[in-house]
């Protein structure tokens, strides 16, 4: 009895998003962005301290390899002229032309309905970002109302979630498990550590998702807010465009 | 050509089929018996059919001192038929090759079978006490026989001692009933039970007897643990006759033996008929659905289906009891029905298990697995034939089982709270037994021939190339199809036995209203067995064209899910594991004791051994100690064989005194 | 904290032993290394309260210290360096994927061997579990770790030490501030220096609000095991609350990027009691309103009674650590202990005696209880000054550190020259991994999960 009083005296908690407006605390740090007018030595020296490489910087200039950047804010401490963190947690890259590829998802999920159903698979993750993607089912988040459902068993699938990079023990099972699913199929690779590897060894692991699996969107982020995955979640099925912005070089 | 005969003709070609078998003719030898086994089956089941039909009784009687005289009346003809037909099977089945379990060169198994064969047959259209019980004795001599010396078990010989102990033991109930209800000065079988008076406390007593040595045979409860063993250890191809020919003389002995008395049987005799029956239902199939060996499950399947025809048997004598012959007719059609359904479809399971045997070398749910693609004979009969001990329509077993629950439902019509009660306590185990027995055989299916093989031998299994066990198989797989569809006719014809011991039109009420076979009762129940079959075959034919004509898209066959892994054949679910949650709920009653032992525990990984054995109740050790305490009284008597001829002539002596003295009183007794 | 005379490793070996099987000795962690001096094994054990560091030389097979806290360290170091460590049982890796026909143990044609992992129903971490049952109950139980080996050992050699602090985050996200206090302080050991009480206090509330997070996620999945779907959600919403407090504080919902080595990155006491001003007494009100009313719940806690028993025994025998060991009445908490601030008082030590599923869920509760006391200890505290102090670079040095981390104790070890050399991870859930298969004796299937996430172990830090 007492969970419903709790319950009703709490609220409504879910966000309206992607419905409707949301914002990620002022502080919080979204991926890197590079500031423009620094001089050379401060991109630099934002290069040099950012230990996944995700910085590239040329004379003047600098641009910041989303899909490596984990949202540790050293770059921005060490030369807080050149690099700033902006609190954008609409993170979702997808390679080519945005606005194409949203009509390709679109049309792929179409046959989807209203009903997607989410098998998660880790293949060698930092464990937040599993915890992010588990927060999707608490009250706040709650993507149940979106018809996104977790099933045990990839023959359900829709859409296959990967958190963390490939391990070489996991390169097999990850095929495995998305060989097992039926066609139309969607690769989500959350983390940045999926996405790209970040810092991690090329000899010690075996690499980001997308050498073992096609993967139609990437999400970074040192774990990537649960928002930032929601909105990938949402590009993936074609429902938005993901923003226009620099990702691989 | 008459029934007379057609008996001497079957008696004859048998027992020459038997005698061929002495000679060393080896294959040659066995083909030899089994076809003089079929030739007879064959007269047996002419005869039976012609006094069906209505050529009326026939009798033969060599001369009253010889103790030859045979009777082949309705009821023996319905039994006659049933064991003739499984018999062929048998004997069609076995001239397509000898199977791997049978010793030497199959003519010891060959002559099991003829013996068997014959002495069945002998005890069905017996009309001389005296014969009735050599005929009996020689049934359980054969049984010994083929168990101990006709197939390769290891555990042959102690499976034949146990054997022996229950069932001759048991035999001496059988002389004791018969001498005692033979108030008449007379041989003559029919004519001393007629002459009985049911209601009698002697008779009582006789009764009790009776169903001693009629239980020991059929299984009932405590006696099931010798099937077990002795289905197991016998060749397949021998236990398809013992389970589903020889087995159906109990049924025959019970019910002419309480149908046939003169008078009308008080009402105890068909409460415990039918409390014995219930046991034996529910506790053969639970200790059942816990085997590790097809065989040893059938057995015990068995004993569950020898529980329901008892039930069966046992309406029929409640139906005497409060003179509603209506009822004596619904219980007699049922357990007929049910017998002959249960004959069909044990005969081809075991038949399936001797194909098992030659092609993949074992029965045990642990060495099989996968052989649906490779032994489709095998599967499809076996698949019938579990169904039909599942009581799954439109098998015979659903048509038995279902008569068997309607001739139970009729409580109400008995105007006794004891029959009432006792009526529906039967009716709920036999609910719950059915639904254990879906579990059984769905092991027997699942494990034993879906999946992936677990074993090299299931994996290479090829199947057989005679033409013979295919007929066989096949014959079998119609036999069980045919009791069910064919339910009404085959009632038709067994009208003069229900009818004749009912002693009422109680057929024509059952078929009143063709093509569905009702209760006897109008307006209660009915069930068209053929309809359903057709129904549940339409609907098969339905989703497949269904599946057919649907357009989907290409798929690609992908390896089996495992979490991410390969798929190994050992992670599939082995038959103790799928009866795990049976066992566990029904665990007062199977009671398993697991042994579980841990060697070289360094807190690493050591090895483990894990045993299970269900101990039934009255199992082996309670008859180890029967068998026991003959063998003291044995030794106790020994010291009479002293051997030295003043003794004999002195216990001689005694004997005339005791007699001389006895025999007025007993005479006037 | 060290100690270095020259030592063969089978001398190492020995004196390890005989401090462990002192009355409060309890072994710790084993590793190998290579330096200057050669192929090392390097023991530390806990003795009177501290950690001592023993290092020996490699010279031929050194014998086993045969107890069973120290059996995975012994095979995984044999492992994967080669050097040979006689005595050991014959088995299948446990730290390293084999093929699955090597785990299964049991001679019996009636078991059905179960193959659990590594990808498993719902969102978990990749493991595998071989099971032999014979329908439903535990007849042998193997684990297979290694699927998550990451080789983040590996990748701290040659970090400069202000960046390492995000490798170690990066070992376990989920408890980055307890990997990051770890290393930092392990590196301060090192380097000989003592990091300012400010980023002490820093430290010390990062560490209670992960442990206040993440037993929330255990006590969450509990219910959601329970199929208690509303008070899942609950707990769940309530670490949420925990996760956007910590994001307004410091930037980042996990708390990583704010701690490094000579203490924080940036003044998060500032920001930290900002939020905590405004948000604290709420979120505390929430948490433990939540929590007691799961321990309110009946259906709940009939799951958890009896289910997963340890006893005393065996906990210590294993070396265990953490609310698992404090489940079974073993305490070895790492506050309170080699200079860590803000401790537990007396009365606040969280520890139960029944060791089943049931104590470990209790010691999570009193654990939430404690760590919001021991967080606004350290608001009240505000100790001024630096959140960072400069430390040496070049030189050699070698450090050894520990934190209790929400699954208990976790040990760094840190070596450098000219940049870091060699990094080993003892976390708290190598250590207790080895008691989950022996709490699964007599229970069934459906009890698996509840005991797994009454453990609350992370294999991303077990695998590294």
């Amino acid at each position: 009895m007492s969970w419903i009083v709790r319950g009703l005296r709490g609220g409504i908690l879910t966000t309206h998003y992607p419905h409707g407006p949301e914002e990620m605390p002022a502080q919080w740090r979204g991926v890197a962005k590079a500031l423009a007018g620094a001089r050379a030595q401060e991109y630099q020296l934002g290069a040099a301290a950012c230990l996944s490489g995700a910085i590239v910087a040329q004379a003047d200039e600098a641009h910041v390899l989303q899909e490596r950047c984990f949202q540790c804010g050293a770059c921005a401490r060490v030369a807080p002229r050149a690099f700033g963190m902006s609190n954008d947690y609409e993170l979702a890259l997808v390679g080519a032309d945005p606005s194409t590829t949203q009509d390709r998802l679109a049309r792929r999920a179409a046959s989807l309905g209203r009903s997607i159903m989410i098998r998660h698979v880790d293949a060698g993750s930092d464990f937040a970002t599993d915890q992010e993607v588990q927060a999707l089912f608490n009250p706040f988040y709650d993507i149940n109302r979106l018809g996104i459902f977790l099933t045990a068993t990839p023959r359900h699938a829709d859409l296959l979630v990967v958190t963390g990079v490939v391990t070489h023990h996991m390169v097999e099972s990850l095929k495995r498990t998305y060989a097992a699913m039926p066609d139309p199929k969607i690769v989500v690779a959350v983390g940045t550590a999926a996405a790209s590897g970040s810092f991690y060894a090329a000899d010690d692991v075996y690499g980001p998702v997308d050498r073992v699996v096609p993967v139609d969107v990437k999400v970074p982020g040192g774990p990537p807010a649960p928002l930032s995955i929601l909105h990938a979640l949402w590009v993936a099925l074609g429902r938005t465009a993901a923003r226009a912005r620099e990702t691989e070089a | 050509m008459s029934a007379v005969q057609l008996l001497g003709i079957g008696f004859a070609c048998v027992a020459a089929g038997a005698a061929v078998s002495i000679l060393p003719l080896r294959a040659l030898g066995r083909a030899v018996t089994y076809v003089g086994v079929g030739a007879g089956a064959a007269a047996f089941g002419a005869s039976a059919v012609s006094v069906l039909a209505g050529q009326g009784t026939a009798m033969f009687a060599l001369s009253p001192a010889s103790h030859v005289a045979l009777r082949l009346d309705p009821l023996a003809a319905a039994f006659t038929l049933i064991i003739s037909a499984v018999a062929a099977i048998v004997a069609i089945y076995a001239l397509g090759g000898q199977t791997a379990d049978e010793a030497g060169d199959g003519r010891p198994a060959a002559r099991s079978c003829a013996l068997i064969f014959l002495a069945s047959i002998a005890i069905c259209t017996a009309d001389d006490i005296l014969l009735f019980v050599f005929a009996w004795e020689l049934l359980a001599l054969a049984f010994y026989v083929a168990i101990a010396f006709a197939g390769t078990d290891p555990r042959r010989s102690s499976a034949a001692y146990l054997t022996a102990v229950i069932t001759h033991g048991a035999a001496i109930g059988l002389i004791a009933a018969l001498v005692l209800s033979s108030r008449g000065a007379t041989f003559e079988l029919s004519m001393a039970l007629h002459t009985a008076n049911a209601a009698s406390v002697v008779s009582g007593l006789a009764f009790v007897l009776a169903l001693v040595a009629f239980g020991a045979k059929a299984g009932l409860l405590p006696f099931p643990v010798w099937m077990a063993r002795g289905y197991t250890a016998a060749p397949a191809l021998v236990a398809a006759l013992m389970a589903g020919g020889a087995l159906n003389v109990a049924f025959y002995g019970l019910a002419r033996f309480t149908l046939g008395i003169g008078g009308n049987p008080p009402l105890w005799w068909a409460l415990t008929l039918l409390g014995c029956g219930a046991l034996a239902a529910f506790f053969g199939i639970a200790w059942g659905a816990a085997q590790r060996d097809i065989r040893t499950l059938a057995a015990y399947s068995s004993v569950e289906n020898a529980g329901i025809v008892v039930i069966g048997i046992g309406v029929a004598v409640a139906g005497r009891a409060v003179h509603l012959p209506l009822i004596v007719g619904v219980g007699l059609a049922a357990a007929l029905l049910h017998a002959t359904s249960h004959a069909f479809a044990k005969c081809t399971i075991f038949l399936g298990c001797a194909e098992l045997v030659s092609r993949v070398g074992s029965t045990e749910f642990e060495n099989l697995g996968g052989l649906w693609r490779s032994l489709r004979a095998t599967t499809l009969a076996v698949l019938v034939a579990g169904g039909s001990l599942a009581a799954l329509p439109p098998t015979g077993g659903f048509a038995g089982e279902w008569m068997t629950f309607e001739a139970l439902l009729q409580a109400f019509r008995t105007q006794s709270p004891s029959a009432e009660i006792s009526f529906a306590l039967t009716g709920a185990a036999v609910g719950i037994a059915a639904g254990i027995a879906v579990v059984a055989f769905v092991k027997v299916i699942g494990v034993g021939f879906l999946g992936a093989p677990r074993t090299a031998a299931a994996r290479d299994a090829m199947p057989s190339r005679s033409l013979g066990r295919l007929i066989g198989l096949l014959l079998g797989f119609a036999a069980v199809l045919g009791t069910g569809v064919a339910a009404p006719q085959y009632l038709a014809l067994l009208r003069p036995a229900i009818d004749g011991l009912s002693l009422t039109g109680a057929t024509s009420a059952i078929l009143a209203e063709p093509p569905v076979i009702q209760p006897a009762f109008a307006g209660f129940s009915s069930t068209w067995p053929l309809g359903l079959g057709l129904v549940i075959a339409g609907f098969a034919l339905g989703f497949a064209l269904l599946v057919a004509l649907v357009r989907r898209p290409r798929g690609h066959a992908v390896p089996v899910w495992t979490s991410g892994g390969t798929y190994r054949p050992w992670t599939q679910y082995t038959g103790t594991g799928f009866v795990n949650p049976t066992r566990v709920v029904l665990d007062a009653g199977i009671r398993v004791r697991r042994t579980i032992a841990v060697t070289n525990d360094s807190g690493g990984t050591g090895r483990v051994t894990y045993e299970s054995e269900t101990r039934e109740f009255f199992g082996v050790p309670f008859w180890s100690a029967i068998g026991a305490l003959f063998l003291r009284v044995a030794d106790l008597v020994r010291a009479t064989q002293s051997g030295v001829i003043a003794a004999y002539l002195s216990y001689i002596l005694i004997f005339v005194i005791v007699a001389l003295i006895a025999y007025p009183a007993i005479r006037h007794w | 904290m060290t100690e270095r005379p020259r030592l063969t490793a089978s001398e190492a070996a020995q004196r390890a032993g005989a401090a462990v099987a002192q009355g409060d000795g309890r072994f710790v962690a084993l590793f190998a290394d290579t330096d200057a001096a050669g192929d090392q094994l390097r023991y530390i054990v806990a003795a009177g309260g501290r950690l001592a560091l023993i290092s020996g030389v490699v010279e031929g097979p050194t014998p086993s210290l045969d107890r069973a806290a120290a059996r995975w360290h012994e095979i995984a170091v044999s492992e994967q360096s080669g050097f040979q460590i006689a005595g050991l049982p014959q088995s299948p890796s446990p730290i390293t994927p084999s093929d699955a026909e090597a785990y299964r143990s049991v001679g019996s044609p009636e078991l059905s061997t179960v193959l659990y992992g590594p990808v498993r129903s719902g969102i978990s971490e990749a493991v595998r579990w071989i099971i032999e049952t014979a329908g439903e109950d535990f007849v042998a139980v193997h684990a297979s770790f290694g699927f998550k080996n990451r080789g983040l050992e590996r990748r701290f050699v040659g970090v400069p030490l202000e960046s390492a602090c995000l490798v170690a985050e990066e070992v376990s996200s989920a408890t980055a501030a307890s990997h990051a206090s770890a290393f930092a302080r392990a590196g301060e050991d090192a380097c000989g220096i003592e990091a300012p009480v400010r980023a002490a206090a820093i430290r010390a509330i990062l560490v209670e609000f992960e442990r206040i997070h993440q037993h929330l996620d255990v006590l969450g999945k509990l219910a959601d095991d329970a199929s208690l779907s509303v008070g899942s959600a609950q707990t769940f919403a309530a670490k949420e609350r925990v996760h956007r407090l910590l994001a307004e504080a410091v930037g980042n919902r996990f708390a990583r990027g704010v701690i490094t080595v000579g203490g924080a990155r940036f003044d998060a006491f500032a920001g930290l009691s900002e939020s905590c001003g405004r948000s604290l007494d709420a979120l505390e009100r929430e948490v433990c309103g939540v929590v007691d009313e799961l321990f309110a719940t009946p259906s709940w806690i009939d799951r958890l009674v009896a289910t997963g028993r340890l006893s005393g025994e065996i906990v210590r025998a294993y070396g265990g650590v953490g609310p698992v060991a404090r489940g079974s009445g073993v305490d070895n908490d790492a506050r309170g202990l080699d200079g860590w601030l803000f401790t537990p008082q007396e009365g606040d030590a969280a520890l139960a005696t029944d060791g089943d599923a049931l104590a470990r869920a209790r010691v999570r509760r009193a654990e939430i209880r404690s760590s919001f006391r021991l967080i606004r200890n350290a608001l009240d505290a505000a100790p001024a000054g630096p959140h960072w102090v400069s430390f040496p670079t070049g030189g050699r040095g070698e450090g050894v550190a520990r934190v209790e981390s929400p699954q208990g104790e976790l040990v760094y070890y840190v070596r450098f020259g000219a940049g870091i050399e060699r990094v080993a991870i003892r976390s708290a859930s190598f250590q207790n991994w080895p008691l989950f298969v022996p709490s699964l004796a007599g229970w069934i299937f459906t009890d698996f999960s509840f005991i797994e996430h009454s453990f609350g172990l992370i294999v991303a830090e077990t695998d590294r």
